[in-house]
């Protein structure tokens, strides 16, 4: 199959280099002229001599390697030839032969930066050699401190991607977004790469295991992915085992603690009393919610790590536990991990075996479902007291509230939640230049949630319900099995590297729930499900469910470099998914990237000899990419019902078709193109790149109303639709000269994107534009953002405040511009008024050493967008549904009496500047010798300050990606500062 | 050599796998797919329940919001959902319904578009499916095939009709893929007749073993009776003797055997198997099915059944959208409205115009339609604690008005006084001193009077959630015929037969009494009787147009003379900007 493919699609191109190739040689070929012999002697720029450095006649096979002394001797040498001279960790040079036969060479430390090697999708390549953009993150550059998510520890770090995440939950999962948004209805996160597993569980691995984060950007990139690569890949390698002469045992730990900076300002009792008890009742007490609810955090990671390594094998493996006591009372996570990664060589190399075995357990108490405590807290009436006199529960008796420590107290949400990853990977080098490798992996994902809601909730007390317990369980299994094979043809002048693979992978999902109510007692909780009385009723209920996808692809991937100079990637990839419809099950995804090493031309070289220019690169691709549908099962109409009905004498379940297919359902299509420069410069104190890309993002699947009749059901879901990104992205690094007492860098990075919907329609299917995120019940204002043909992702559409009128009704302004009362107002009026996703995005990166000290501060901005303050809008009304308000109802507010409407006064401007982090290290001086090897302690801050205009909570913890970015939805969780200490021991 | 053929032989096996690794067909595990759907007679049935399963939400309207229901009731005189304090405002939908300004492009008129057509794609799949199904390999017969075909035609044209009588030119769709335009008045009415007569002979008469939940020729004869008894909404043509000939052939048994049932509630509690009335019922049956949402609709957002009736069985999903039309004002006048004013247009003796009780004292275990004046916490004397505007109050109270009283009333124990005089006044309204404004936007979460269609038994009580769902009734026979005597001229064969259904809500020593007679008995008052009857039974729009007043006649927040387009309502923008074979429902303002 995957022969087929190279002769099909890539044949051309394969034809056209080997030309070249063939041309190449010819060339130097017939130039060879008279010949001489060469000597001398190669030496750093401090005068140590280079043991086995290569000394090559370029053009050729033929060279040496220098011996114990740095010296070296060529015979037959062409006297216009040139001499390749070439090292590991050294910048190579060139040197024309002339007729000299005594030359000495002196080679200079290379830009570590450009030796880095950067994984890029089934293989790595070093950092110089890439012609796409790739953004590679290693663990010395990594956010130090608590995060819950080890995406956190490169927030800030890869110019264009965006991260968002609700620090003070730390169960929340979060988002990643690359280069803004693509997709309506299917997902707009990364693909997640673990050690080469496509799919792996960001929550599968620990900070400390992480070796690095690269993150492939543009399609030409990412398109090796085929349709799961349109919104980028993001690739983790954990840490190996490395070669040593003594075991490696590290320890590294943190706690931290984290503390309110903001909160809801609701009224408190006084103000209460003062302004809301002519509709609400003054119950006597005096009760802030929210203390009542929150806690000190304490948050504590160990992990201990053991490695070493030989000629023939390697491994390292380490154990890591967490425990976090969130800032809410009665929430907590508590996490177990281990990680085993090993690499054995046997057969005198031919054969290497190497995998991973990985297990994760947590245990999480996370907030209850039914109500958000956070809210409840910011809403209740704080004259209500917590307890009655009795020592009971004090109830609101509205099933719309509920007493916020009764919800922590009389609520159990618990999680068990397994993660198990292994993976084997087979590798036979057959020859030096052609191996091939097999690697299956698994990870099963087992997720174990019992809750129980006991009989002094709102909602049970209130229906007299004794207690709701609920236990569901669910496992994901996902298979992957993988056949590589890699040949490589290298001269000093041509570098060509062939991939060809075959991928499988299947997910399945499968869970189980049941749920039943009136229980004899309270204590039971989740544990004696059958003793509730529902079950008996008929009220009890449960479910099962099981689905399956599978994909498969087979990829093909050239790499050619001339002369280090001209480096052209190709990849290709035809794949082909279950979850497509009969007729669309197959596509083919292609790229093409090249890149001209500037400065190895001719006319850059008295740069590059006075070392301002030393690397400098321009790059350009086009790639295609693909976006998986979400689910299975989207394009088959399969019948189902669960309604009885009683017919023909007995009853039956009432079936038909739950969907319309769609036997054209397929994946979207991304198409990218990209140009971008990597440069070097200025003694390699000054290093970064800048990319210009566009995202194509076409047949996009939305759910279409349907055309109804002759289709059943109201929607089809259909590939229609495109969304256009484009954007560019840079960063910048300056770095001093180190010395040994003083270190200084500077990283300035950051992105530009602007996404717009360019067509909603097709020829049977047509809209021109599509109304998102329902604004809560609440008098229901309606949607708040409009997607139009034309316009920007994430606008706000709404009405424009004209201020009130004498009896506090709102005022709008209509079409015409003219001022109305609201009541008059119609759809018509509506207009954009503001934009949610943050054109640029910023951070710039700060780290000083001195000495043993260290000290980095990193700074976070994103510039260019609105926020619709939801908070202000649901809370900070007099007319508000809710007992309690903001303190602004009766200050900034109090002229507005009309119920709430959704409209430009609540759009705030969300620029901000944050100091994210700040962390100040210490390595403390371990004299040669000891057992201790390496010590480190250091502290860190996150979210230092902030500074903004926006009036609701903190504009960073307010989501920007997704397809509804922009709204501080209403909700009552605070905002944190984290504290860190750490250690790092190396024995 | 021997190792480079060893390397290409390992290749070509691992190729060799690779290639078996490429099926991807999918395998489903908890749905099942359409093309190996028929495997047993069950799998018959299962298809052939499920129009039937619609039917519900179609000719009644079964649910509360965004259906059949509301736009057939809400438009009209009886019932509204009005904006409870901040709730049920939905961007003020309801209110344009009530107040017949709704756009095209509403979205509770397109959810019912919908659903009448999802029932109608329900049909047509069945049909497609079943006639391409050999009945001999699930052990059925022919003969079943050809019921079933007709019984699936027949359902399909009660859905056409309710498609007809909404949007006037609905499009006819008999194919699962076919993509047609609006077709006319005309063809919808033709091809309804036709479904009818073709195949009303094919199915069987009442009582037929096996066919409680399913279609007798009564029910065909039914959909014929109401498309001849509203032609002249339909096609501009009168067909009042055509409708009256059936309705009498009903009565005379000649489409099954049908009586009256003795009491007005038989027809509607647990023992409704029983009814000799019902020409079609849903049977319904505890932890099997229960659609009949009729009182979740008109219960209480926020407040549990339990406390009121002791059934926990909706606690959680009641919502109190629904509501009758106030008929009067917040001093406790009645509205001058020849229409509307629902709770007062019944008799004070009506055994249906009380609170609704479980009473085995009573007839059919229950009486009282409505849940009105105070309330008790069940079976005892215990008031309920007030709720949302009436937080802190003891007292919940329905009023027949629609005013915001509490929010008007600044101080508690004023509130506390107005409700305390509305518990001990014996009256279903409050007397207030001040009149409020009362419209679509004043209502109380705990304001209106809530209508109890079907019995609420106790948590615990074997009749809970047993009540067959009753979907077509002789009554309505009755009162077409009754209908067709009054166009007739036959004003005392009209109160006659309205009588023998109306006596039954009486008392019987004020039977006598009650009977309507000819005198001053106009169409208002045959309106009236007809409210009464079929209170929420979701075809109030229809008997007004109708009678020429759902246009022109005003009642509580709807003005006189609405535009004459508003007859029919528009063909849904979503609808046409979907299938542009559509057209535009003329007078519409799209």
């Amino acid at each position: 199959m995957i022969r087929v493919h190279l002769d099909t699609i890539t044949a051309d191109w394969l034809r056209l280099f080997f030309l070249f190739y063939f041309l190449a040689g010819t060339f130097f070929l017939v130039s060879a002229q008279n010949e001489i012999g060469v000597s001398g002697k190669v030496t750093e720029t401090d005068g140590q001599p280079v043991i086995g450095a290569s000394v090559m006649i370029q053009g050729s096979t033929k060279g040496t390697i220098t011996d114990v002394n740095g010296g070296y001797t060529l015979l037959h040498v062409p006297t216009n030839a040139t001499l390749h001279v070439s090292y590991i960790g050294m910048k190579p040079q060139n040197i024309t032969v002339g007729g000299k036969t005594t030359i000495n060479i002196t080679l200079a430390d290379e830009t570590v930066n450009l030796q880095e090697v950067v994984a890029v999708g089934y293989g790595s390549l070093k950092k110089k050699d890439l012609t796409s953009a790739i953004s590679n993150v290693g663990s010395k550059d990594f956010v130090q401190g608590a995060t819950n998510s080890v995406a956190e520890m490169i927030n800030g770090k890869v110019s264009g991607l965006s991260i968002s995440s609700n620090v003070a939950d730390p169960s929340s999962d979060v988002s990643l977004q690359i280069r803004g948004i693509g997709s309506m209805n299917a997902s707009n996160e990364p693909l997640v790469i673990i050690d080469g597993v496509p799919g792996a569980s960001l929550n599968s691995v620990s900070q400390q295991d992480i070796e690095s984060f690269s993150v492939l950007k543009d399609g030409a990139a990412a398109s090796i992915y085929g349709t799961r690569g349109a919104n980028g890949v993001i690739i983790i390698t954990t840490k190996q085992g490395t070669k040593s002469d003594k075991v490696h045992v590290g320890y590294d730990s943190y706690i931290s603690t984290q503390q309110i900076t903001k909160l809801p300002d609701v009224m408190q009792r006084d103000d209460f009393v003062k302004y809301r008890t002519t509709n609400q009742p003054d119950y006597g007490g005096n009760t802030n919610w929210f203390k009542e609810i929150s806690r000190p955090s304490f948050d504590q990671n160990q992990n201990l790590s053991i490695s070493n390594g030989s000629e023939n094998s390697s491994y390292r493996a380490s154990i890591t536990y967490r425990k976090t006591l969130a800032i809410t009372d009665n929430v907590d996570r508590e996490e177990y991990g281990g990680r085993i990664n090993f690499n054995n060589k046997i057969f005198d190399k031919r054969l290497e075996l190497s995998g991973s075995l990985s297990i994760r357990d947590i245990y999480s108490n996370a907030l209850p479902t039914t109500y958000n405590v956070w809210d409840q807290a910011a809403v209740n009436n704080p004259t209500m007291p917590v307890y009655n006199a009795d020592g009971s529960f004090f109830h609101t008796g509205s099933t719309f509230h509920d007493n916020p420590v009764g919800i922590i107290k009389n609520n159990i949400n618990y999680t068990e939640t397994k993660i198990e990853n292994y993976d084997l990977t087979l590798k036979w080098n057959i020859l030096k230049s052609l191996n091939s490798s097999v690697m299956y992996a698994q990870q099963i994902i087992d997720n174990d949630n019992s809750q129980y809601a006991n009989s002094q909730t709102e909602i049970n007390y209130e229906a007299g319900i004794n207690g709701v317990a609920t236990r569901a369980y669910s496992k994901n299994t996902l298979r992957e099995f993988e056949w590589n094979t890699n040949y490589e043809l290298s001269s000093t002048v041509h570098d060509l590297k062939l991939l060809a693979g075959y991928s499988y992978q299947d997910v399945e999902n499968t869970s189980f729930n049941v749920s039943n109510s009136n229980f004899p007692s309270d204590v039971l909780l989740y544990n004696n499900l059958g003793a509730g009385s529902y079950n008996s009723l008929g009220l009890a209920t449960m479910g099962s469910y099981k689905d399956l996808a599978k994909l498969v692809a087979m990829y093909g991937r050239a790499i050619y470099s001339y002369k280090d100079m001209l480096l052209l990637t190709a990849t290709i990839r035809h794949e082909g998914s279950t979850k497509y419809g009969i007729n669309s099950k197959w596509g083919t995804f292609k790229s093409l990237s090249a890149a001209w090493r500037i400065s190895q031309m001719e006319f850059m070289k008295e740069l590059v000899s006075k070392e301002i220019v030393e690397d400098l690169k321009l790059r350009g691709g086009y790639g295609e990419t693909g976006r998986d549908i979400n689910s299975p099962y989207q394009s088959l109409a399969t019948y189902g019902g669960t309604t009885k009905y009683y017919i023909n004498g007995g009853w039956v379940n009432a079936q038909g078709p739950t969907i319309n297919a769609n036997p054209n359902l397929s994946w979207e299509r991304a198409n990218h193109y990209g140009i971008g420069m990597d440069y070097t410069l200025l003694k390699s104190q000054l290093t970064g790149s800048i990319d210009w890309f566009i995202r194509d993002s076409k047949d996009l699947l939305y759910t279409y109303p349907a055309i109804q009749p002759p289709m059943i059901q109201n929607s089809i879901m259909l590939n229609v639709g495109s969304i256009r990104s484009k954007g560019f992205e840079w960063s910048v690094n300056w770095s001093n000269k180190p010395t040994s007492k003083f270190k200084y860098s500077v990283g300035f990075l950051g992105s530009y994107t602007k996404t717009i919907v360019e067509s909603l329609s097709n020829s049977l299917f047509s809209a021109t534009f599509t109304d998102l995120y329902s604004l809560p019940y609440t008098g229901t204002p309606g949607t708040a953002i409009r997607m139009q043909e034309g316009r920007e992702v994430g606008e706000f559409y709404g009405y424009r405040y004209a201020g009130v009128d004498a009896n506090g009704d709102w005022m709008i302004y209509n079409k015409a511009g003219v001022k109305i009362p609201e009541a008059q107002k119609s759809e018509d009026d509506k207009a954009y008024i503001g934009h949610g996703i943050p054109r640029w995005q910023l951070s710039m990166n700060h780290s000083f050493a001195y000495k043993n000290f260290d000290l980095s501060l990193q700074f976070k901005s994103c510039l260019d967008y609105n926020i619709l303050n939801a908070r202000d809008m649901y809370w900070g009304l007099q007319s508000t549904a809710e007992p309690n308000t903001l303190k602004i109802a009766y200050g900034k507010n109090k002229n507005i009496t009309g119920a709430i409407m959704y409209s430009d006064y609540f759009i705030e401007n969300g620029n901000y500047l944050k100091l994210d982090v700040v962390t100040l290290g210490y390595n403390l001086p371990i004299p040669k010798g000891k057992a201790i090897s390496s010590a480190r302690v250091y502290m860190s801050v996150n979210n230092v300050f902030t500074i903004t205009g926006y009036t609701g909570s903190d504009p960073a913890n307010v989501n920007i990606n997704g397809l509804t970015p922009g709204i501080e939805d209403v909700n009552g969780y605070p905002v944190v500062r984290t504290f860190t200490l750490g250690a790092k021991v190396n024995f | 050599m021997k190792k480079i053929l060893h390397t290409i032989g390992a290749i070509f096996f691992m190729a060799l796998f690779c290639i078996s690794c490429t099926n991807l067909n999918e395998e489903v595990y908890s749905n099942i797919v359409g093309t190996n759907f028929y495997q047993t007679q069950k799998d018959v049935y299962s298809a052939l329940a499920l129009p039937y399963q619609r039917v519900a939400e179609v000719n009644t309207g079964d649910f509360f919001v965004h259906n059949t229901y509301t736009i057939n009731e809400i438009t009209a005189d009886l019932i509204s959902l009005p904006q409870k304090w901040i709730g049920w405002n939905e961007g003020g939908i309801y209110h344009r319904l009530h107040r017949h300004t709704w756009t095209p492009s509403e979205s509770t008129i397109y959810d019912a578009w919908c659903n009448v057509f999802k029932s109608i794609g329900f049909c047509n799949n069945a049909i497609n499916d079943l006639t391409n199904l050999d009945y001999s390999k699930v052990g059925l017969t022919d003969n079943d095939k050809k019921l079933h075909l007709a019984e699936l035609s027949v359902l399909r044209a009660l859905f056409q009709l309710r498609a007809f009588d909404f949007w006037g030119t609905p499009p006819i769709s008999t194919s699962v893929d076919k993509i047609v335009g609006t077709s006319s008045a005309q063809d919808n009415f033709d091809f309804i007749q036709k479904s009818i007569l073709d195949n009303i002979n094919t199915l069987p008469k009442a009582p037929a073993a096996n066919y409680d939940g399913r279609f007798t020729q009564g029910v065909a004869a039914v959909i014929l009776m109401r498309l001849y008894f509203n032609a002249h909404q339909y096609i501009g043509k009168d067909m009042f003797t055509e409708a009256g000939q059936i309705a009498q052939d009903i009565i005379n048994g000649k489409y099954g055997s049908y009586a009256l049932d003795a009491d007005w509630n038989t027809e509607f509690c647990a023992a409704n198997n029983l009814s000799t009335g019902l020409i079609f019922r849903i049977p319904q049956a505890k932890n099997q099915n229960f659609n009949n949402y009729f009182f979740i609709a008109y219960q209480v957002f926020s407040y549990t059944q339990a406390i009121w009736n002791s059934y926990t069985g909706y606690a959680s999903s009641a919502n109190c959208a629904l509501g009758l039309n106030p008929s009067r004002n917040s001093l406790g006048q009645i509205y001058p409205y020849n229409l509307g004013n629902a709770y007062e247009r019944f008799s004070d003796k009506d055994l249906r115009k009380r609170q609704h009780v479980i009473d085995a004292t009573q007839p059919n275990g229950y009486t009282g339609l409505f849940m009105v004046g105070p309330q008790y916490i069940y079976h005892t004397n215990q008031r309920l604690a007030g709720f949302i505007e009436w937080s802190g109050v003891s007292g919940v109270f329905f009023d027949d008005q629609c005013c915001t009283f509490a929010a008007s009333i600044p101080s508690l124990a004023d509130r506390q006084n107005l409700m305390d005089d509305a518990y001990t006044s014996g009256l279903t309204y409050y007397r207030y001193n001040q009149l409020l404004p009362s419209d679509n936007s004043t209502q109380e979460f705990s304001g209106g009077i809530r209508l109890c269609k079907t019995p609420i038994y106790p948590d615990g009580d074997p009749r809970v959630e047993a009540s067959g769902d009753p979907q077509i009734r002789l009554e309505e026979v009755y009162f077409t015929l009754a209908e067709c005597k009054f166009r007739a001229g036959d004003v005392q064969g009209c109160v006659d037969l309205i009588n023998q259904v109306r006596m039954r809500a009486f008392a019987p020593a004020d039977r006598a009494s009650e009977m309507l007679t000819t005198t001053g008995f106009d169409k208002y008052a045959l309106l009236h009787e007809w409210g009464c009857e079929f209170l929420g039974e979701g075809r109030r729009r229809t008997d007004l147009i109708r009678n020429d007043v759902f246009l022109s006649d005003a009642w509580w927040d709807k003005a006189a003379n609405s535009a004459p387009y508003r007859a029919f309502f528009p063909i849904p923008l979503q609808a046409i900007n979907s299938n542009p074979l559509l057209q535009k429902t003329p007078g519409y303002t799209y």
